[in-house]
């Protein structure tokens, strides 16, 4: 960290004290200023995999959308039956106190965060092992094929979608709902932007547009190239997954 | 004096031919496979080398030198639309050099596309409700299709579509209406990692 110059430690303090009193000056903008957050997030994240490792993929919000539904599955399914919450006006019948809410979250955020990354290395083995055009169109094939299977699942909603648990009603402060998905998200862009950051400063990065420049040479330098795409893309695909919590949090979640 | 200029004429003439048969003895197996690339068979390859060899000699002696002449011409013609095409696909910049106009040739495939694609539209729209969204699965189909038969195969790309026409129905029978077109799609990534594996045994990928 000591590598950070002053003008650019001046703009990063200046950043942060903007965005710590943001959603109270623009208190009407808290939910746009949350969406800001968190497509940067995506932005910044995507860059390391289609920009620094030159593999351009459609499928990221396959993740996105599998760390949706699993952490809300989680956070109805811990307390409630799950089929009869996402039958149609099933969530009315149920309500979560504060302690199962947040209790819920945190547990779906874990169960989210982790299976997501583990299916990106499982399947990144088969998917990375193609190239240009044929990865591209095969993530996007993944990404929609998700998304329609999905929707067939009767047990996550199907067509319908599913309405993700409302926010405990005894905080009765409106504003509060706002601040807090608002600060979580913050709190996310900068642990992923120091995390991105940390990898443009490593070999890491080196080894990913070694990758990105020419695979052949890179593989004929010594490097282990698969090793390396399954890591980049696992990089990115958990920055995806956190982010949806936050994003379906405010949503009900549609294929 | 027009005679020598004739006989200069005529020996530069044959000489590209026969370079070209020259080329092609001493690399028959990669000409081959290049030809076969293009889905022509490789045993062609024999007959072509003779022509270029004894048609530019007749040319050069003088013996039926039109209808040798003649016969070099359909020959370049039909080389020109099996392998030109192609040639840009292969090596824009090379077929650039070569005297063939990529731009036109892109312009033109573009265009064919282009037209092939509103036909279908037309041919879709009195059989089908339109809305704005009915683009993507589409796309992504016809791409399918091509990788399933490997690209510029002709013929097989006419079967593979029907065969993707009959797995859609089967995977609608079976599975249910709401999976069908996620089994289109799933089919599509099975369809590239086991071709991505496949060529992975000889050490190459697709490309």
């Amino acid at each position: 960290m000591s590598k950070i110059k002053q003008k650019d430690l001046i703009l990063y303090s200046a950043l942060i004290i903007f965005g710590l009193f943001a959603p109270f000056i623009f208190s009407a903008y808290k939910v746009q200023l949350t969406y800001l957050c968190i497509l940067i997030v995506l932005a910044m994240t995507w860059n390391l995999q289609g920009g620094e490792m030159g593999y351009n993929t459609f499928g990221n919000i396959l993740f996105y959308g599998l760390g949706m539904y699993l952490c809300a599955s989680v956070q109805v399914g811990m307390f409630f039956p799950l089929a009869e919450w996402t039958e149609s006006g099933g969530e009315k019948t149920f309500v979560h106190t504060t302690a199962q809410y947040f209790q819920g979250m945190g547990v779906g955020l874990l169960v989210a965060a982790i299976v997501p990354t583990l299916v990106a290395g499982a399947i990144g083995y088969a998917i990375l092992g193609l190239r240009g055009h044929y990865f591209a169109i095969c993530t996007l094939g993944l990404g929609i094929a998700g998304g329609e299977i999905a929707g067939g699942i009767e047990i996550i909603g199907a067509g319908q979608g599913f309405t993700t648990p409302p926010f405990p009603a005894e905080i009765v402060d409106n504003e509060a709902r706002g601040e807090f998905f608002y600060f979580l998200s913050f709190v996310l862009l900068i642990a992923a932007f120091v995390f991105v950051k940390y990898i443009y400063g490593s070999r890491f990065k080196l080894i990913l547009n070694a990758i990105r420049d020419n695979e052949d040479k890179a593989e004929a330098m010594g490097i282990q190239t698969m090793k390396y795409k399954i890591t980049g893309w696992m990089c990115s695909a958990i920055c995806w997954v956190t982010c949806n919590l936050l994003y379906r949090d405010s949503f009900h979640i549609s294929f | 004096m027009s005679n020598l200029v004739d006989l200069i004429a005529r020996l530069l003439i044959s000489a590209l031919f026969l370079i070209s048969a020259y080329n092609k003895i001493f690399s028959i197996d990669g000409t081959m496979s290049w030809m076969e690339g293009f889905g022509i068979p490789g045993m062609l390859l024999y007959p072509t080398i003779v022509l270029e060899i004894i048609l530019p000699l007749f040319i050069i002696v003088g013996y039926k030198a039109q209808l040798s002449a003649g016969l070099l011409a359909i020959f370049c013609i039909a080389t020109a639309f099996i392998f030109h095409i192609s040639t840009t696909a292969q090596n824009a910049r090379a077929a650039k050099i070569l005297g063939v106009d990529t731009e036109k040739v892109y312009a033109a495939t573009f265009g064919i596309n282009a037209a092939l694609c509103g036909i279908a539209g037309a041919l879709i729209a009195i059989t089908l409700t339109l809305h704005p969204y009915v683009g993507l699965p589409y796309t992504v189909r016809s791409f399918m299709i091509v990788i399933v038969a490997g690209l510029g195969n002709l013929p097989a790309v006419a079967l593979s579509g029907m065969g993707l026409g009959v797995f859609e129905e089967f995977a609608d029978y079976i599975l249910g209406t709401e999976f069908r077109i996620g089994a289109v799609f799933l089919l599509l990534v099975f369809i590239l990692v086991y071709r991505r594996f496949k060529l992975a045994k000889k050490r190459e990928y697709l490309k």
